[in-house]
């Protein structure tokens, strides 16, 4: 029996406004294996976004509780253990005042890390996504398909254990976006961390994890889950014409249909 | 291209001044203005140039002394100020009416007062000017550190950083640009509040010299006095924006 990388118990979120209390998440309950890479799909403010903000130190459960390897926490994840975890995040959030490099170092600042390993790491990781000689350059010198691969590996750079990426290339073209799913599973090969992916792309959510849990909205709740037990090792650009891939796509798409028919109804 | 715009930049306002300064001078000559009422460009120039030494040398160095100490002494503390308030939501409430106020509030009409309090010396002319200068800077600063994107705080949390690290490495940099206008509004209000309270009683500085001149009409040399008051604010104001362009070089 492996240990679990994450699950939530009976998680909830409730938000007070003027014109009462919200349901974000209501109940929510997940879990992934280490090295595991799990997605989650779901209309817009279905609150999958604040789901993963929840995970990562951003906001605050009202109720419920998470355990993150074994370590069960009812405040959200605290922040000596945050350093165990990356977040992607949808918006453009570098630092327009640090070049490449010192985007990269800023996590490494935060939670004290220094040595010629984390410098090492750092080239590294620019090699990996072919942007090396960027090194100096500053955020709005860069394309956006490039700003996107550095905020990947910023979220990288202090080797966490699990990567959460809240819609990462959502903001990117089509035929970026492609090529940047495909970057990502053979990073995914090379690193082989544990990711929840926030995502609302069937063919992406597909293609990168084994399992795929699927949210409904008001209140945010999870309504299905689809597993896919190909290993990510043998996945690959051809694996979209696989006959197990297309059946799975087209089960994936009719739940999303039935989940847009119940929001038109209610 | 860089090279030539900046050319252009220099080059333009000098064509106005130059074109300015021969109509003034035709305009005078031609109308036959008095030079009790308006010197003539030239005359200004001729009789400051011939005074300079001995009766505006000295009292702009006073006048100097005044603006930057007080400049000095003001910026780092409104910066000091606005960070203190943006981080404790409860001092912004309770200060921010003030900080307006005191912005609004033109100190030339609290120099006698100061007087009362500190005499006639230099300090209470370097007094005005921090007054003057710290709620200017203080404003634009606090606008500033209050505007951060969320998504850039969220990463901070995402990190687990404390809030003086997010303060010194997100809301400070960030906030820089506003930070900057808010110094160049300080240097000017620091010019005007020194001058000022120049007016309100002191026996130096261009201030008190531009009254002196006027009182026995030596209108050439209260011209010039003011044109070097100018030339005091706008220099001020281009050091600091030298120094915001080799700082803020991110900014496309």
């Amino acid at each position: 029996m492996t240990i679990k990388a994450l699950t939530t118990k009976n998680l909830t979120k409730n938000y007070q406004s003027r014109s009462g209390t919200t349901c974000a998440l209501n109940d929510i309950n997940i879990d992934i294996d280490d090295k595991q890479i799990v997605s989650i799909m779901g209309p817009s403010g279905c609150g999958k976004s604040t789901l993963l903000q929840i995970l990562g130190g951003i906001n605050k459960p009202t109720s419920g509780t998470i355990s993150f390897y074994g370590h069960e926490y009812s405040e959200g994840i605290p922040n000596e253990d945050l350093k165990k975890i990356g977040f992607v995040f949808q918006a453009d959030n570098l630092l327009a005042w640090r070049t490449v490099k010192d985007n990269l170092y800023l996590p490494l600042e935060i939670m004290n890390l220094r040595g010629k390993e984390w410098d090492n790491r750092i080239h590294e990781l620019l090699d990996m996504v072919g942007l090396k000689k960027f090194i100096n350059a500053y955020p709005h010198e860069l394309s956006g398909g490039m700003r996107q691969r550095i905020r990947l590996i910023r979220a990288l750079v202090h080797n966490p254990n699990l990567l959460l990426m809240d819609q990462p290339f959502g903001a990117l073209d089509a035929i970026t976006r492609k090529l940047l799913n495909y970057e990502f599973l053979s990073l995914c090969k090379k690193t082989q961390k544990t990711i929840l992916l926030v995502t609302n792309d069937i063919d992406e959510a597909l293609l990168l994890s084994s399992k795929i849990y699927i949210m409904s909205s008001s209140p945010g709740k999870i309504t299905n889950e689809v597993k896919y037990d190909l290993p990510i090792a043998e996945r690959n650009r051809v694996t979209a014409r696989t006959n197990k891939y297309q059946q799975l796509r087209i089960e994936l798409k009719k739940i999303i249909q039935e989940e847009m028919m119940q929001l038109r109804v209610s | 291209m860089k090279a030539r715009r900046s050319t252009k930049n220099v080059l333009a306002p000098l064509i106005v001044l130059v074109v300015l300064l021969i109509g003034l001078e035709l305009i005078i000559k031609a109308f036959n203005i008095s030079r009790q009422v308006l010197p003539a460009p030239s005359a200004i120039l001729s009789v400051c140039a011939k005074e300079f030494k001995v009766n505006i040398w000295s009292h702009l160095i006073v006048t100097l002394k005044v603006i930057i100490t007080g400049f000095i002494v003001g910026v780092p503390i409104g910066i000091f100020c606005a960070a203190l308030l943006s981080q404790f939501k409860i001092l912004e409430k309770a200060f921010s009416p003030y900080v307006i106020m005191l912005v609004t509030t033109p100190f030339i009409i609290l120099v006698p007062i100061f007087m009362l309090w500190l005499g006639f010396g230099l300090n209470v002319r370097i007094l005005a000017v921090i007054l003057q200068t710290i709620p200017i800077v203080m404003l634009n600063s606090l606008s500033g550190f209050n505007n951060v994107e969320k998504v850039k705080l969220d990463l901070m949390n995402s990190l687990g950083a404390t809030k003086v690290q997010t303060f010194i490495k997100v809301i400070f940099p960030n906030a820089l640009p506003q930070v900057f206008t808010g110094i160049k509004l300080g240097g000017i209000f620091s010019t005007i509040a020194a001058v000022s309270a120049e007016f309100a009683g002191a026996q130096t500085g261009l201030g008190n010299r531009i009254m002196y001149f006027s009182s026995f009409i030596e209108t050439e040399l209260a011209f010039g006095c003011i044109l070097i008051i100018a030339l005091i604010g706008i220099t001020l104001f281009n050091l600091t924006s030298m120094v915001e362009r080799k700082i803020i070089i991110w900014k496309k």
